[in-house]
């Protein structure tokens, strides 16, 4: 009885402390009492690069759709835990696994599209500095990167061929 | 046993009450707690004076997006730290339930508070005594006011005599000497009056002070009259002069001081032209534009996302008209001796001469550096290798080394402005010490 006993209070302190990360939406964003922040996602976003030409980068931003809450606790222990952000965004495994998950190959393939996308859609009528323009790369079910623009999904293949950024 | 059982049930039971709870909330007016904002990325084009556009992701908060956090105990002790970013958006929250950072906190609490209250009472008392030193020196100043023209009132009065005396035109004097004296009794009055204000004590006649200021306006306002008729009489004074004079002096002085007029006209006159011609007097550079990002879905309802401008691009005045910023310079620097110097045969001086191609505005000479390059592994900067560096009138860097640099592979790094305009730049030259 007195091993049960002991093995019963040990088990209370040392279930008693932790965190709970959950994904939330809109529903439940007053009822969810934990940090909330923003998961982050990968967009490339396309800008002149001043000489003629289009220059794309590749950011990691806070994307609203991934609204994440994380609940501390503490029960009978010490749980000292520390949550650094950078940008509004939890800085952990999740983006460097954003960044493995786009290889260096995958990421220049994608901002080539993004660019020959838009020159495609700036042709039709050129202005004097082209706007800026962003893309959102997601990922079908089997893990393919894609790309979508204020249109939707782009069909890279019907492309017709990748352009370069500037003419000869 | 049974007692050990009821035990080991208060005990979770006491135990489990020893909580520490962080809880975050969608903020409203209301709701207690630590605020702050999710971030809402926004691209900001920034046109440049060169014509191009500069692209950049700044993070601003969403106020929609605002929440409050908070920290609670029961039976039990917390620290909590939340960072913030100055726009308000999170960067930490350091959560550590202990028992012994309560007591800690507050000894540093009230460190604090001394701390803040010997400060105040220190910012107190020099505000004090600087109010007191400012009244001091109105009070020097008036009677300095009053002194000077006390002076000058005896120095006319020297003079109106000394003229008299040689039965020379004295009215100029007397007209001085008139306004010197309306001058002087101004200033008496203000010093009585700035005594009475700045001395503990004498503030308190407050009828006194207004019925003082009502007849210094009266006097005012007599001086002034004073003065314009004694300039009119100046005037009248200094055209009879003239007449009388222009006699017997030729028209050099009259012809300089025709041009110096006439400068002074063409000046007043471009001056008017700036304030009254009707086009802008400074040319306008474009504002910037906010684009944000929106999501959402198609027809189809597939995702889609979009940036969104925010603004209509204005065009906004500058202070002088927009330039580009000056090309980069690609300048190269060689050295005269081919890169070996060895020391002056009678001063053992160690002087190198560095020519720049093409020529550059200026040099940075207090940061021209000599790095000791013998290991290329592991290069270490040589403090106090150069004496002195000089960009000569013809163009010219002379680098004048310690004469004790011992023999070896250096190179001297430069930094220079080709141009006025340029950003500061710099070149690493490569030289070596023979003894």
């Amino acid at each position: 009885m007195k091993r049960f006993l002991a093995s019963l209070i040990a088990f209370v302190l040392a279930g008693c402390a932790g965190m709970h990360v959950t994904k939330i939406g809109a529903d439940t964003d007053f009822t969810s009492s934990g940090i909330r922040y923003y998961g982050s996602s990968p967009y490339i976003y396309v800008t002149t690069d001043n000489a003629g030409g289009l220059t794309p980068t590749l950011v990691y931003l806070p994307d609203p759709k991934k609204k994440m809450s994380a609940y501390l606790y503490n029960i009978v222990s010490t749980n000292d835990a520390t949550l650094e952000f950078e940008n509004g965004m939890l800085k952990t495994s999740e983006i460097t696994a954003d960044s493995a998950v786009l290889p260096k190959a995958v990421i220049s393939a994608l901002e080539k599209i993004a660019v020959a996308a838009l020159a495609r859609n700036e042709a039709k009528d050129p202005p004097n500095v082209p706007l800026p323009y962003i893309f959102k790369v997601l990922f079908d079910v089997d893990g393919m990167p894609y790309l979508i623009d204020k249109d939707g999904p782009i069909d890279a293949g019907s492309l017709g061929g990748l352009h370069a950024t500037k003419g000869d | 046993m049974k007692r050990i059982i009821v035990i080991a049930i208060l005990s979770i039971v006491v135990l489990n009450a020893c909580t520490t709870r962080l809880t975050v909330r969608k903020a409203t007016d209301s709701t207690p707690g630590i605020r702050y904002y999710l971030p809402r990325p926004v691209l900001v084009a920034k046109p440049q004076t060169d014509g191009s556009v500069l692209f950049t992701m700044e993070y601003l908060p969403d106020t929609s997006q605002e929440y409050a956090i908070e920290a609670e105990s029961y039976v039990a002790k917390h620290k909590l730290r939340v960072e913030t970013e100055a726009s308000g958006i999170l960067k930490k929250v350091q959560w550590n339930p202990t028992s012994t950072e309560v007591a800690s906190q507050l000894a540093s609490s009230i460190g604090e508070a001394a701390k803040a209250e010997l400060t105040r009472r220190d910012a107190e008392e020099t505000a004090e005594k600087t109010a007191a030193d400012a009244k001091k020196k109105t009070v020097e100043d008036a009677k300095a006011a009053v002194q000077k023209l006390r002076d000058e009132l005896a120095a006319l009065d020297a003079k109106i005599a000394a003229l008299e005396s040689f039965n020379k035109d004295a009215t100029e004097a007397k007209v001085e000497r008139a306004v010197t004296a309306v001058k002087l009794q101004i200033a008496i009055d203000h010093l009585g009056e700035v005594i009475s204000t700045n001395t503990v004590g004498g503030a308190g006649n407050v009828a006194a002070s207004k019925a003082a200021a009502e007849e210094k306006k009266k006097k005012v306002e007599a001086a002034t009259a004073e003065v314009d008729a004694s300039t009119s009489s100046l005037k009248t004074i200094g055209a009879k002069i003239a007449g009388l004079e222009s006699l017997k002096s030729d028209t050099a002085a009259a012809t300089a001081e025709r041009v110096t007029a006439t400068a002074r006209l063409k000046k007043a006159l471009e001056n008017l032209d700036l304030l009254t011609r009707n086009k802008p007097a400074f040319d306008q550079a474009w504002a910037p534009v906010l684009f944000v990002i929106k999501e959402g879905v198609n027809a189809q309802n597939k995702p889609t996302v979009y940036f969104q401008a925010v603004n209509e691009q204005q065009q906004l005045g500058t202070s002088k008209k927009p330039e580009a910023k000056a090309a980069p310079v690609n300048v190269e620097l060689r050295l005269k001796d081919g890169g070996v110097i060895r020391p002056a045969p009678n001063t053992n001086a160690l002087q190198l001469i560095v020519v720049p191609r093409p020529s550059v505005h200026a040099i940075d000479a207090s940061k021209v550096t000599v790095l000791d390059v013998a290991n290329a592994a592991n290069p270490k900067r040589v403090a106090n290798a150069v004496m002195i560096a000089t960009l000569t009138d013809a163009n010219v860097i002379v680098v004048d080394l310690d004469s004790a640099l011992p023999k070896g592979s250096y190179v001297l790094t430069v930094p220079f402005h080709a141009t006025a305009k340029a950003d500061k730049d710099s070149r690493d030259v490569p030289f070596v010490v023979e003894r």
